[in-house]
């Protein structure tokens, strides 16, 4: 009798332990479905945040670029006379406006730029390139602002460069942010060389620059957000500070290298390396 | 000489570029949303059609959609021409048939005009 009462109590035991179990196991299980539903809406809510920021950066292109556009295409129109024959003083005006407006277009372009790297929404379209093209079609691009500023330009590309399979657009932004610098802390009389050449398994692209250099302190910074030596803030020159953030980010998403070598007073050499394959 | 279709809705950008077609000889049509344009390629079809993406009624790549399913009109050829320029948006167009995709901001009209001369060469419907 008593084992029979003893297997009673044990089973009774053994009954209320599963029902605590499974009640556990309920409140655990439900517990799990609550948190799953809040990350599934958290991960919804998070799509729409990504949706609505790239929305908002094609749209802030658009809005900002297209009354800029036809700024400057006015521009272009009433210096080449299509309203009438403008006297010098007016041509200066209008140059200098002209100037401002395609620097507003360049500073949109790069704030928009940085916008999808911080988004990680910069891809690449990459297509077969002549790197030797490529390189003389950026200097032909600054061959005017180097002349205005009475700064010589010379262009060297090996000749047999191979193909390069690069996002041509990009590599463009990216070259001409650098012969850009180069040109604008370059004081007239000065000189800037692009040359291209092969170097092992890579195409190497160099811009040198006689100009103001960037101070030992700084060069650490030099490819950062919002970088400007202190010499070049001393200069009163425009800019962002964001053209060699894009470049590097532009350069390392094809698997490349980019790294400058300057001295204050003398000038600087940057190099740009890309893979072949 | 060529028949343009030009869809932009800021006719500020259209005046330059109408100028500029019809001063190498091409006639243009201009037309500001899509509504508009494909009354235009009904009433004649075009040698090329240069279309923006933003309109005031629906996105160009709509009206670039139907006009590849279009007997009519899936030959003619499309330039984009955009101040979108994101990758996904130059995927899409060039996914839907468009032959090229130029951003508005880094071109002059002339260098538009020269772009569509070159486009119209190789498609051999200059005269």
């Amino acid at each position: 009798m008593a084992s029979d009462l003893l297997q009673i109590v044990l089973a009774l035991a053994a009954l209320l332990l599963s029902a605590v179990l499974f009640l556990l196991l309920y409140v655990r299980l439900r517990q799990i479905r609550e948190r799953t539903t809040a990350l599934r809406e958290a991960i919804q809510h998070l799509k729409e945040i990504d949706r609505v920021k790239s929305e908002f950066i094609s749209l802030a292109s658009h809005q900002l670029r297209t009354p800029l556009t036809g700024i400057r295409w006015a521009h272009h129109a009433l210096l080449e006379g299509q309203a009438g024959v403008v006297n010098e003083e007016q041509r200066r005006i209008l140059e200098r406006s002209l100037d401002r407006t395609q620097a507003m277009m360049g500073l949109v372009g790069e704030l928009l730029d940085v916008a999808r790297i911080e988004d990680q929404k910069y891809r690449l379209l990459k297509e077969s390139t002549d790197t030797g093209e490529l390189v003389r079609g950026v200097v032909d691009q600054f061959s005017e602002a180097a002349e205005r500023r009475k700064i010589s330009l010379d262009v060297s590309v090996d000749s047999n460069l191979p193909k390069i399979t690069i996002d041509k657009t990009k590599l463009n932004i990216a070259l001409g942010n650098l012969v850009d610098n180069a040109i604008k802390y370059t004081p007239p009389g000065g000189k800037v060389t692009v040359s291209a050449m092969q170097s092992d398994e890579m195409v190497c692209i160099k811009v040198l620059d006689t100009g103001i250099g960037i101070p030992q302190g700084d060069q650490y910074r030099a490819f950062s957000k919002f970088f400007r030596s202190s010499n070049a803030i001393a200069m009163h020159t425009r800019g962002s500070g964001l053209g060699l953030y894009i470049s590097r980010t532009i350069i390392e998403k094809h698997g490349g290298t980019i790294a400058v070598d300057s001295a204050e007073g003398k000038g600087s050499t940057f190099t740009i390396c890309l893979p072949i394959r | 000489m060529a028949q343009i279709l030009l869809v932009e809705d800021d006719s500020f950008i259209s005046l330059f570029l109408e100028s500029k077609l019809k001063e190498k000889g091409h006639t243009v049509t201009v037309a500001q949303d899509t509504k508009a344009a494909e009354k235009a390629l009904k009433s004649a079809t075009p040698d090329l059609v240069l279309l923006d993406i933003i309109l005031p009624d629906e996105s160009g790549f709509k009206l670039l959609e139907r006009m590849k399913a279009a007997k009519e009109w899936s030959a003619v050829p499309v330039v984009i021409l955009s101040n979108l320029g994101q990758e996904t948006e130059i995927e899409e167009g060039k996914r839907l048939g468009a032959v090229e995709f130029l951003v508005k901001g880094n071109y002059s009209p002339e260098e538009i005009v020269d772009r569509v001369a070159n486009i119209l060469e190789q498609t051999n419907k200059a005269v």
